[in-house]
């Protein structure tokens, strides 16, 4: 039987489809569908429980050693209201997952894993326990709510006592709702300018998500499943462990990773340092025609014309395999009237992969979908930001 | 217990199609039970016009998050329409897949493999089944 959150009723009640994902029973979508989900993030705001995902305290003057050794981001680059993106690395450099690190106070952190490696994370973790460090579970005590969109941070505001954190992305502050305390961080997995994490006690959470969704109704907020997860996630290009970032693989692979590795000297050693250094050093020496240790890296692709990409299609360029799709599938846009979503929407086939390097951006390539040959570009985003919106980037 | 709606006066096949002849022209598309075991549809491959199709032969390719699902022809005939709005709006095969969902119309249709196809009460009968 797959673990249920605190929503489970929650999303029963709102024609949820429910689905087992990472041992979590989920909604891949409510009554909306997908494709309506992903575009009231984009024009709007959208709700998700992101409850299965772990979370984890860790909290003493030994808790800052111990994150430092165990993550690949330095956590000492961190002050009270900040976060970073980070990952667990084993010797070989080779990524265990990538997590989200923000440091609550003076010396308490919390680390937000994916719910797929928790156990693995949490023995992990627990290997690097040092004096004066004190790492405790909460994932099962709180409930963790995403409400991500344009309308996002108004929604909030009026609903919330007191401030939110202040405006730039990956702030994070305590805040409270009918007296009880709560984590308010400015995060997520949609790439929206407007986005907030929440992070409650578990029996608090039916209520605020039914608050939330009241507040929010005349602005257009609906609940999104993680079918828009994706490919709200995907538009934003962002990763997703087990795809664009696998235990088989380089982690400097992924180009977001080399923002969350950091090689500085006065740090000393952590889990996966000697191996992070040597791809590191590859990839700036940038001969990628000789890389050993670093073959290939994840691209972004974009088809040109209609068509469906999917996980696991070759991607060929001039005549050559040299990759293949981690990610791909058809997202939904809006087309813009002014700087606003207008009122008609269109879909498109983008990718992520996982190819040679040396390939550059606006290279045309051809992905194989179902032993078709389909036009396509590499490019550098999908998306960009135009005021308070995510506008798909038109090729 | 998922609910799938079986509109009358049209008739199914196995592999979960409908087609509905009107003046000898056929419109085909896929069933309710078809769409919902998909889930939401994010994509359609439409045939070229003037394609011409053998009786359950491959017709065009509806895609979803989870799968990809061929379409067979119901009837062989030569397709003369498609319907565009799917290209932007592929969700109608969910919302309105008897109605506005509708993904090609066939023309010189061979009526005579009509009568092999089930009506809406055998349809319901055979998806119970499933």
């Amino acid at each position: 039987m797959p673990q249920s959150t605190p929503l489970y009723d929650w999303h029963l009640a709102r024609e949820g489809r429910l689905v087992d994902f990472a041992g979590w029973s989920l909604p891949v979508n409510y009554g909306a569908g997908i494709i309506a989900e992903h575009l009231a993030c984009r024009a709007s705001a959208a709700l998700f429980d992101v409850s299965h995902m772990g979370r984890f305290l860790a909290r003493g003057p030994g808790a800052l050693n111990l994150l430092r050794a165990a993550l690949t981001n330095d956590a000492a680059l961190l002050a009270p209201g900040q976060s970073q993106y980070t990952l667990l690395s084993d010797d070989q450099g080779q990524p265990l997952d990538d997590a989200y690190l923000y440091q609550l106070g003076p010396e308490e952190y919390l680390l937000v894993v994916n719910a797929a490696n928790r156990q693995a994370d949490w023995a992990r973790l627990r290997g690097f326990h040092g004096p004066g460090a004190e790492l405790v579970d909460q994932s099962a005590e709180t409930a963790m709510l995403a409400l991500q969109g344009p309308a996002s941070q108004d929604i909030l505001a009026g609903l919330l006592a007191g401030p939110l954190p202040p405006p730039e992305r990956g702030r994070c502050a305590p805040g409270s709702w009918r007296g009880r305390a709560l984590l308010i961080t400015r995060s997520g997995y949609t790439g929206e300018p407007l986005s907030f994490e929440l992070v409650v006690p578990a029996d608090l959470a039916v209520d605020l998500a039914d608050a939330l969704l009241a507040a929010g109704a005349s602005a257009g907020l609906v609940p999104a499943g993680l079918g828009a997860r994706d490919t709200l996630r995907l538009e934003a290009g962002l990763p997703l462990y087990g795809h664009e970032l696998r235990p088989d693989r380089p982690l400097l692979s992924l180009p977001l990773a080399r923002r969350a590795v950091f090689l500085g000297l006065e740090r000393g050693g952590f889990a996966g340092r000697a191996a992070l250094e040597a791809q590191a050093a590859e990839l700036a020496a940038d001969q990628a025609g000789q890389a050993r240790l670093v073959p290939r890296s994840i691209y972004a692709l974009t088809a040109l014309e209609r068509a469906m990409i999917r996980e696991g299609s070759p991607v060929m360029a001039d005549g050559r395999e040299v990759g293949a799709l981690t990610s791909g599938t058809t997202v939904p846009a809006w087309r813009f009237a002014g700087d606003a979503p207008g009122p008609e929407h269109f879909a498109r086939a983008i990718g992520l992969a996982y190819l040679d390097r040396g390939l550059g951006v606006g290279q045309e390539v051809e992905v194989l979908y179902r032993g078709k040959p389909v036009r396509a570009m590499i490019v550098r985003r999908f998306t960009r930001r135009v005021g308070n919106f995510l506008r798909a980037v038109e090729y | 217990m998922v609910e799938y709606s079986v509109a009358q006066g049209i008739r199914y096949t196995r592999e979960h199609e409908w087609v509905r002849v009107e003046s000898g022209l056929a419109v085909v598309g896929i069933t309710d039970y078809a769409a919902k075991q998909l889930g939401d549809v994010t994509y359609v491959e439409l045939p070229p016009l003037g394609k011409r199709v053998a009786r359950m032969g491959e017709m065009c390719v509806v895609e979803s998050v989870k799968a990809a699902a061929d379409v067979y022809a119901p009837l062989a005939g030569e397709v003369t329409g498609v319907n565009t709005a799917l290209e932007d709006s592929p969700q109608l095969i969910n919302s309105d897949p008897y109605g506005s969902g509708w993904l090609v119309k066939l023309a010189d249709i061979d009526q005579a493999g009509l009568t092999e196809l089930m009506d809406a009460g055998e349809y319901r009968s055979f998806i119970a089944e499933v």
